[in-house]
């Protein structure tokens, strides 16, 4: 009975969305557990904080301010390059809001099902959290919100074997997908046509198409490139920027909303609604096999 | 688990919930494939000291909890507790009796039984294990065993739950 009970719902909660308020109430219940679980290594953590020695503070305080001063200067530069672009696009007519709501969130220390790549932050509904909201660091992007609780959710990380996100490189500008691969410091490349402009050290941003991911953000860089005749496509895997694994505050982005028209299309027979995806970037859950 | 007519139902809640934690608890990278499964060991041994009270429902409780709390699917860990809570109520008059190393070997194989629904679930989302490490969680549950009913058993025995 109860198994096949537990059968049934493993295949609705893989295939549809009826358990999603269940599981939201379940998690609420339990979270309590968690935070149990994260309190003695956040406990520690601010301990070695607020014990630290009062030079290494000094030195890290100036070491910010300084840091401070350099981003505050670029930041001028951006905001003139920004009102410039504007302008420019505002010439093109084709608008663009380039404001993003922005929330920290903190990493908890709790560790999730082994065999998939996500983590547990401290931020849910309550804060104003979504489905499919982008998780940012400071060097790149690390994943996205893949399901919300009241004060916490989950994110799956951009290594998990189930994500994918199209990028594009930032030297050529070629399009493509990144994949997950489930190891922690490795993405794969999918696609990739044997020929295609693409070498080590190559830099590879969100392309923004997909509408999930902002564009711009750095992914990872490429860190090797195997072209191997007999394969249809060639075989490249990626560093990622973000530092996934050792990080404790997050960024999460409410993207701007997309733009809203999209250029003329050449040969539009069929009134298509406008979607220009070449590639799915939400979490396919489907049993999809890179290679 | 009802309360009322049996005594000290609390510590039974009580272990699970310390198992469940130690099932979340941050770990190394590298020790991650060898955590013990903790609830694991816990079910099948409040369900061969106290067959009358802790069974597959039980089992199937604490799975949900554990699948809740883990992100898996719901109903995945619920049908590997489940099968190892059925199986150890099957054989718990002969399982009491053993020597401890024989005791480990039941314990081994009912740990990797209860491992095989993950594996299955997936298998079926698309990523298949590429490597033996579900062997890891049953070799270190098992070497952790003999501890594990000593203390439970000293727990219960001291707090006399029946």
């Amino acid at each position: 009975m109860l198994v096949l009970l537990s059968i049934v719902m493993m295949t609705v909660d893989h295939r549809l969305d009826y358990l999603k308020t269940t599981r939201t109430y379940l998690a609420l219940a339990v979270s309590p557990l968690q935070y149990v679980v994260s309190f003695p290594i956040a406990g520690a953590q601010w301990l070695s904080r607020s014990f630290a020695q009062r030079t290494r503070l000094l030195e890290e305080n100036k070491q910010m301010r300084d840091d401070n001063l350099i981003l505050k200067m670029r930041l001028q530069r951006f905001e003139d390059l920004q009102r410039e672009n504007e302008r420019l696009r505002s010439l093109l007519e084709s608008s663009k809001k380039i404001s993003e709501r922005v929330l920290i969130a903190e990493v908890m220390a709790v560790d999730l099902d082994p065999y998939s790549r996500k983590m547990l932050i401290n931020k849910g509904e309550y804060q104003g959290v979504e489905k499919s909201l982008p998780l940012l660091d400071a060097q790149g992007v690390m994943g996205q919100v893949i399901e919300t609780g009241l004060f916490s959710s989950t994110a799956m990380l951009i290594t998990d074997p189930a994500h994918a996100l199209p990028v594009q490189v930032k030297r050529t500008g070629l399009h493509t997908v990144v994949a997950g691969t489930g190891a922690a410091n490795s993405l794969a490349l999918l696609y990739l046509p044997n020929t295609a402009e693409i070498r080590v050290g190559d830099e590879l941003v969100t392309s923004g198409l997909g509408g999930v991911f902002p564009p711009g953000y750095p992914v990872g860089i490429v860190t090797e490139v195997i072209r191997d005749v007999g394969k249809p496509f060639a075989d490249a895997k990626a560093k990622p920027s973000a530092l996934l694994d050792h990080n404790r505050d997050v960024l999460i982005i409410w993207p701007a909303p997309p733009p809203p028209q999209v250029p003329v299309p050449p040969v539009a027979p069929v009134a298509e609604p406008v979607k220009p995806e070449p590639a799915k970037p939400t979490p396919s859950t489907t049993g999809r096999n890179p290679r | 688990m009802s309360l009322e007519k049996h005594q000290h139902g609390w510590v039974i809640v009580a272990s699970f919930m310390i198992a469940l934690m130690l099932a979340i608890m941050p770990l190394p990278a590298w020790a991650i494939p060898w955590r013990p499964d903790w609830v694991g060991l816990a079910l099948i041994y409040w369900c061969i000291a106290l067959p009358q009270r802790v069974g597959v429902f039980s089992g199937w409780l604490v799975g949900i909890v554990h699948d809740v709390l883990t992100t898996t699917l719901l109903g995945q860990h619920a049908l590997s507790f489940c099968l190892m809570a059925y199986i150890s109520l099957q054989i718990h008059r002969r399982l009491r009796i053993y020597p401890f190393h024989q005791q480990m070997i039941v314990v081994f194989s009912l740990i990797l039984i209860g491992q095989l629904p993950t594996i299955w679930v997936r298998g079926l989302q698309g990523s298949p294990p590429d490597n033996l490490s579900f062997l890891y969680v049953a070799l270190t549950s098992m070497l952790l065993w003999p501890w594990l009913f000593t203390g439970l058993r000293m727990l219960r025995q001291g707090m006399k739950v029946h």
